[in-house]
């Protein structure tokens, strides 16, 4: 394999973007009219829809809690996502870690409080990949939760930083995430830029550790600022259009 | 105790936990806020296999190491695989309450996986055998034996140190692709190549009606009352391995920073205690295997022998008698001949003795008694003087000291009187050995002084001590192999001194 410049010498990457620069972001709130809540969100290349039902009654008796709502979370990784067709096993190892960190997340997010005995279902569809599928899953989830009306702490946000070519880049893509360098996919709280979720993978030292962690907890702000921007746009038409009537 | 006191998680213990954090000295069981608990090791290494028993408080965590000769995966025809897999025992579940095993134990395992394999702890370069046809594959089970808190340190703990006490089989590749895989008798097995060593620390974090406290390494009380964990994996040099903070309370940039920095001064400390661990249990899985190899009963004996000699060596100062220094003779660095290949092994306990019947091992002691009673009977009379070995209290020019050769000849004895057992224990007959003059000569060792002897004829004064010791191993041979002998002067003067022999026999 050719050695590729990750960073070239005018600064750019790749696919065109400085190493502070996120992907472009898309996203649309209520695409499913059966689901209580739906998103569709693109970062980049990567496409993803998150579906919420509920809050509903528990499914399994043993499982409720009384005092709080309980959250459950299905990722599907769709077989045509990726560049090789794959069919992947639902207990799949990555899957079952992908689906338990969205599952803990949004249960340090929402005001499970609120809603007690019952249960939030999440489905996220990963229908195309290019890096970053993790953040991606946590944007759209989030954004379901907020069409959803489930109250929530705070909107989470997420993005990934990395360590390419000596550089703490934003937002790594499947190549970058994939050469074997330093990926941290960062969810906060934004308000209070309160970290969720924290991985990484791949070795660091602690201070251009620092130094990503510092660069991820940037590209969430940015991701924030454009979902923001969104959810206040999809709900002045909501309200515009109800005013209408 | 069949039943053991749970822990119930209430009201109480919640406010008494968040209480004494609020102190923000002390923990309920008396650490410090950055302390963490009592760790034991349990190493053991078998062909193929390693094992670490860790006790980490009350947390006990088994990992195994086992290695396979595999096809490799075809997109990697260079890369070995190394498997990970974390099962929580019943035995750790009954303890806590509920403990969903499955999506806990994916968590843990991924933690391992990212810590060691992610990071490139080991170059699974080196576990290739030949490109694209074989492989090893090295596979860590870590089985959760207790839960007492903390699994994934404890989990990652034993992981990291099973991988460093494997030892992987050598092998050879023949030309035509053939892969053998030694036994670690035939050949030494290799340690792994393993770049760093990563170890996890876990942080609890409380929330204290709004403040958060954090704690390091949290028991099993303060994991039912924590609203979230952090667990960061680092190695001795301050590279941050891997990260894993998995919902659960939410925290501050600063907090996780600070967090890393007490985690990388913790895995410091660990990582220099995980040597020295892994150092005396290197050294006692060696001596296990040189044990098994060179035979029980006489390499005890034997490593006592020498254990003695190297405290008869110190202290070295100037008022030591130099000549100390250079006893260490042949026999004391090597346990061959008298174990190896002789017919006396039978009776040194070892686990390889004479294959034969009972009657060739008989007819066998009686010839190798016999022969040496003739040699030096022989020699004697042909050479006229004392055997070498009474040379009591004469300071020799290869400087054997008194003390050394008392030792040895009370070893001779012992080696003696297991000869005229065994012997006897196999009904043949022992021809008694009957050295000349001296009457100290017949005594203790009297065998192994006409040994001494045998050997002194060819050798001169000087090398005549250091090879007392090869005496042992060449009476036995020289008694075996009488047709194939090659001291063909010794067996001359053997038969031409008939009247000496006679004489000899006269005595006893």
């Amino acid at each position: 394999m050719s050695r590729l410049d990750f960073i070239s010498l005018a600064g750019l990457r790749p696919d065109g973007r400085r190493a502070k620069e996120i992907r472009r972001i898309r996203c649309r709130l209520g695409v499913l009219r059966e689901a209580d809540g739906s998103a569709y969100l693109e970062m980049g290349q990567t496409k993803v829809i998150a579906i919420v039902k509920g809050p509903h009654e528990v499914s399994r008796r043993s499982d409720m809690l009384i005092d709080k709502a309980i959250v459950n979370c299905e990722f599907n990784l769709a077989p045509f996502a990726g560049s090789d067709r794959r069919k992947r096993r639902p207990t799949d190892r990555k899957t079952v870690e992908m689906a338990m960190s969205i599952k803990a997340v949004f249960e340090g997010a929402v005001m499970l409080e609120l809603y007690p005995r019952t249960q939030i279902d999440l489905y996220i569809h990963l229908i195309q990949t290019d890096g970053g599928q993790l953040p991606a899953s946590i944007n759209a989830a989030s954004l379901a939760l907020t069409d959803a009306g489930i109250s929530m702490r705070d909107m989470v946000v997420s993005c990934s930083a990395g360590h390419v070519d000596g550089q703490a880049v934003m937002d790594l893509n499947h190549m970058e995430q994939s050469h074997g360098g330093a990926y941290v996919p960062l969810a906060i709280l934004p308000r209070g830029s309160e970290i969720l979720l924290a991985k990484m993978e791949a070795r660091l030292p602690l201070d251009i550790f620092q130094e990503v962690l510092a660069t991820a907890l940037e590209a969430c702000r940015q991701v924030h600022a454009i979902m923001r921007g969104e959810v206040r746009e999809h709900h002045a038409a909501l309200l515009a259009a109800q005013l209408a009537l | 105790m069949a039943i053991r006191d749970g822990f119930t998680h209430t009201i109480n213990t919640n406010a008494f936990v968040l209480e004494t954090l609020r102190g923000g000295k002390q923990r309920i069981d008396g650490r410090e806020l950055n302390t963490l608990r009592q760790i034991a090791f349990q190493f053991t290494r078998s062909e193929g296999q390693a094992s670490v028993l860790v006790q980490w408080g009350r947390t006990q965590t088994l990992a195994v190491v086992s290695a396979e000769v595999v096809p490799p995966y075809p997109d990697r025809p260079t890369d070995g695989a190394l498997m990970f897999n974390v099962e929580l025992s019943k035995m750790a579940e009954a303890s806590v309450g509920l403990l969903r095993a499955s999506p806990l134990a994916t968590e843990i395992t991924r933690i391992i996986e990212r810590g060691i394999r992610d990071s490139q702890a080991l170059d699974t370069e080196t576990l290739c055998i030949v490109a694209g046809e074989k492989v090893w594959q090295l596979r860590v089970d870590v089985h959760i034996l207790d839960n007492g808190g903390n699994l994934v340190d404890a989990a990652a703990l034993a992981a990291i140190a099973a991988l460093q006490h494997f030892r992987r089989p050598d092998v050879t590749v023949s030309g035509e692709g053939f892969v053998e895989v030694h036994h670690s008798d035939e050949r030494e097995a290799q340690p792994l190549a393993l770049h760093h060593v990563p170890l996890c620390i876990t942080f609890a974090l409380f929330d204290d009606m709004g403040k958060q406290r954090v704690v390091v390494d949290p028991d099993e009380v303060e994991e039912a009352v924590m609203k979230g964990r952090v667990t960061i994996a680092l190695n001795a040099h301050r590279e941050v391995c891997t990260l894993h903070k998995n919902g659960g309370m939410a925290m501050s940039a600063e907090t996780l920073l600070a967090c890393a920095d007490v985690a990388a001064a913790k895995v410091v400390a660990l990582h220099e205690r995980l040597r020295e661990e892994l150092q005396k249990a290197d050294a006692a899985a060696r001596q296990a295997r040189e044990q098994r190899l060179r035979g029980g009963a006489a390499f005890a004996s034997h490593t006592a022998h020498l254990a003695s000699l190297m405290q008869a060596a110190q202290p070295m100062d100037e008022t030591a008698d130099l000549t100390r220094v250079g006893h260490l003779g042949y026999d004391d660095l090597h346990v061959t001949g008298k174990v190896r290949d002789a017919p006396e092994r039978a009776l040194g306990g070892g686990a390889r003795g004479l294959q034969g019947d009972e009657a060739a091992k008989s007819a066998l002691f009686a010839q190798m008694a016999k022969a040496a009673a003739d040699a030096s009977a022989g020699l004697e009379s042909k050479l006229g003087k004392a055997p070498v070995g009474k040379r009591k209290g004469k300071d020799t020019a290869s400087g054997v000291g008194d003390a050394e050769l008392d030792e040895f000849d009370k070893v001779a004895a012992g080696l003696k009187q297991q000869a005229a057992s065994g012997a006897r224990s196999l009904g043949g007959t022992v021809s008694a050995p009957a050295p000349a003059a001296d009457d100290d000569a017949m005594d203790s060792g009297s065998e192994e002084e006409q040994v001494v002897v045998l050997k002194s004829s060819f050798k001169t004064g000087n090398e005549a001590a250091s090879d007392m010791a090869a005496a042992a191993s060449a009476a036995a041979a020289k008694a075996s192999a009488q047709a194939g002998d090659s001291d063909d002067d010794l067996m001359a003067a053997v038969k031409s001194k008939p009247k000496g022999k006679g004489k000899a026999r006269q005595k006893k």
